[in-house]
């Protein structure tokens, strides 16, 4: 066997899964929002489903929500993400107790802490019980709604708290790579401390920041069980409106379950398109 | 054109058991270059830093002109620090680099070109203007580095290793634009190296430290002439050191007695030196006559333009640098004759520890 045979042979068993379930599941899934199904006699594919996806009237509010939180929580998450890498990188005393604190939350799950926010911060979560017991609210409806509320509060702080850590690892790191030297050229050369950061550690750690926030921006676009357990029910995100089609027990609604869920993906990929080409032509680097 | 004047400068790192920069007092006169010299460790490069105002210092005082600058945040104290490391913002095109510290005063957009092209002009550069950094090569980085430094016209000019990132051949470019662009501007400048050959080469004084300390400030041909210590006479290249005891002009050693009319020491203990160049050497004839003695060649190595021996006499080794010739006429084992001239011994007090 050649060389090259070798590899191939070896590599088969991940190509295998990759084609089956990737490749494969995605065709069967873009036949079914197409209503192809040669094995019920469906041979004939058509855009019925997509037509129906796009004529709910639930559909265009369902995408400015979906829009609206992904693009608040990577702004947010991204903006105290930098805030908190430049103060944690100087030397101060229980650094590493911060750092540790800091990435402490990565390998927890987002459901756990879409649990926690729904305890913390629901009307009768525990803020809420604590606000009314200090005698600051008279009643625990007077408690700002901050759970499953029309400015997805509860989603946008779950993502910020799972994200800042995330961002900001990478951007602490970026930080500690480059050092101090491009800061203290400029800063001989006359710069104030804010011309330091605007001119040169934003524009050097652009680049990096700009690559993690587009998994962000993806990630919050296309997750569903964050919105499930703290959005609102009405609009819903689109990913939570593609599995209650999918969960309908009328099998009419598989198609255009199938349709939006690839819909979700196409509109996805443009945005991270979108976005990394808006991003070279801020950051313009090498 | 300013004259810096450090007195009884400290820098203590917390944790550090020595000071990085201890009790320093050094005058730099204005519009010279001046050498910080020393190994790695020895608190030139904080020196460097203390100067232009990154480092807050743990004591004592640094004047430009006679006024003190420490209440002076770097941005505004005009001392201009060059890392060994060009350091351009990759972000920025090669004018916007070399305009950065215009750009940063709010000058406007005429004013900043005009002043970008006279500077590229300045380091051999014209034209560049619109190149990024990493299309240029290491030298021309290093002049464009030097460019954006410069075009404020700074009081002073701090140089980090300025040379060491380079490669022999550019060295010696890179090092003849510095003093020529320097010459020009008068701009009172400080660099920092390890390298006693370059500090020779580019600096009109040099400071030799160690440790944190001062050990001598002096012109270049001083520290090959008349070192201050032993350890500075180590530094620079004088290995040949041989203990006796001086008086009238004259130095007993197991050896035997040498004239030595050139001295810091008037009479008792002292250390006789003599650089490797300056001790001749001849074919064993007739006896040793007034300041040689018999010594044996224990290797040699031909260098090409020179050849460096090692010879022993009595318990003692001595370096010798000759001509190449010598190479083709004494082989190791050869017997020969060391003559040691009065005028180029240099006695030093022993060396304290």
């Amino acid at each position: 066997m050649s060389e090259r045979w070798k590899i191939w042979a070896m590599l088969a068993p991940a190509l295998l899964v990759l084609i089956a379930v990737f490749v494969g599941g995605l065709a069967l899934g873009v036949g079914r929002s197409l209503n192809y199904m040669p094995i019920i006699g469906l041979t004939a594919p058509n855009l019925d489903a997509y037509r129906q996806i796009l004529r709910m009237p639930e559909f265009l509010p369902s995408l400015a929500t979906n829009l609206y939180i992904a693009v608040v929580s990577t702004a947010v998450s991204m903006v105290l993400a930098i805030a908190s890498a430049l103060l944690m990188r100087r030397a101060f005393r229980g650094k590493r107790l911060m750092t540790f604190l800091f990435s402490f939350n990565l390998p927890i799950p987002h459901v756990v802490g879409a649990i926690g926010i729904l305890f913390l911060f629901a009307q009768s979560g525990a803020i809420a019980r604590l606000a009314y017991g200090v005698g600051l609210i008279s009643r625990p409806m007077e408690f700002p709604v901050l759970v499953n509320d029309p400015h997805a509060i509860g989603i946008i702080l779950e993502y910020v708290w799972k994200e800042v850590p995330f961002i900001g690892v990478v951007v602490l790191a970026v930080l500690q790579s480059l050092g101090d030297d491009y800061e203290a050229v400029a800063q001989t050369l006359g710069a104030t401390p804010w011309q330091r950061f605007a001119t040169v550690v934003l524009p050097l750690i652009m680049p990096a920041t700009l690559s993690v926030s587009v998994l962000v921006l993806a990630f919050t676009f296309g997750e569903f069980l964050v919105p499930y357990l703290l959005g609102q029910t009405y609009p819903a995100t689109l990913p939570v409106l593609a599995v209650r089609l999918f969960t309908d027990p009328d099998l009419n609604q598989r198609p255009p379950a199938m349709a939006l869920s690839i819909l979700i993906a196409l509109i996805s990929a443009v945005m991270v398109v979108l976005y990394m080409a808006l991003s070279r032509r801020v950051v313009r680097s090498d | 054109m300013t004259a810096v004047t450090l007195s009884g400068l400290t820098k203590s790192y917390p944790g550090a058991t020595r000071p990085a920069v201890d009790r320093l007092d050094l005058a730099l006169t204005s519009g010279k270059i001046h050498a910080l010299l020393g190994p790695s460790g020895c608190g030139k490069t904080s020196t460097l830093k203390l100067i232009a105002g990154l480092l807050r210092p743990t004591s004592g005082d640094i004047r430009f002109d006679g006024t003190s600058v420490l209440a002076v945040p770097a941005e505004r104290r005009g001392a201009v620090l060059m890392f060994q490391n060009h350091l351009l913002f990759p972000y920025m095109s090669v004018g916007e680099n070399v305009g950065y510290a215009l750009k940063v005063r709010h000058e406007s957009r005429a004013v900043i070109a005009s002043r970008v092209d006279e500077m590229l002009e300045l380091v051999k550069l014209p034209g560049l203007a619109n190149r990024r950094p990493r299309e240029l090569s290491g030298g021309q980085q290093q002049r464009v580095a030097l460019a954006r430094a410069l075009i404020v016209r700074p009081r002073v000019l701090l140089l980090d290793e300025p040379l060491s990132n380079l490669d022999a051949d550019l060295r010696d470019d890179m090092r003849a634009l510095i003093r020529a662009v320097q010459a020009q501007l008068a701009v009172t400048t400080v660099f920092v190296t390890h390298d006693q050959q370059e500090a020779v080469v580019m600096a009109d004084t040099i400071a030799l430290m160690s440790g944190g300390v001062l050990l001598q400030t002096a012109a270049p041909d001083v520290f090959y002439d008349s070192p201050a210590s032993v350890e500075v006479a180590r530094f620079f290249g004088n290995t040949n050191l041989l203990p006796g005891t001086c008086a009238d002009g004259r130095i007993a050693t197991p050896l035997g007695t040498f004239r030595a009319p050139r001295s810091t020491v008037t009479t008792g203990p002292a250390v006789l030196t003599i650089r490797p160049e300056s001790i001749k050497f001849s074919a064993t004839g007739q006896p040793p006559g007034a300041n040689e003695l018999g010594g044996q060649v224990l290797s040699h190595i031909y260098a090409g333009t020179h050849a460096r021996y090692r010879i022993a006499a009595g318990d003692f080794h001595f370096d010798v640098i000759t001509d190449a010739e010598a190479a083709r006429i004494y082989r190791d084992g050869d017997p020969v004759r060391l003559r040691f001239p009065p005028e180029k011994i240099w006695l030093l007090p022993p060396h304290s520890g």
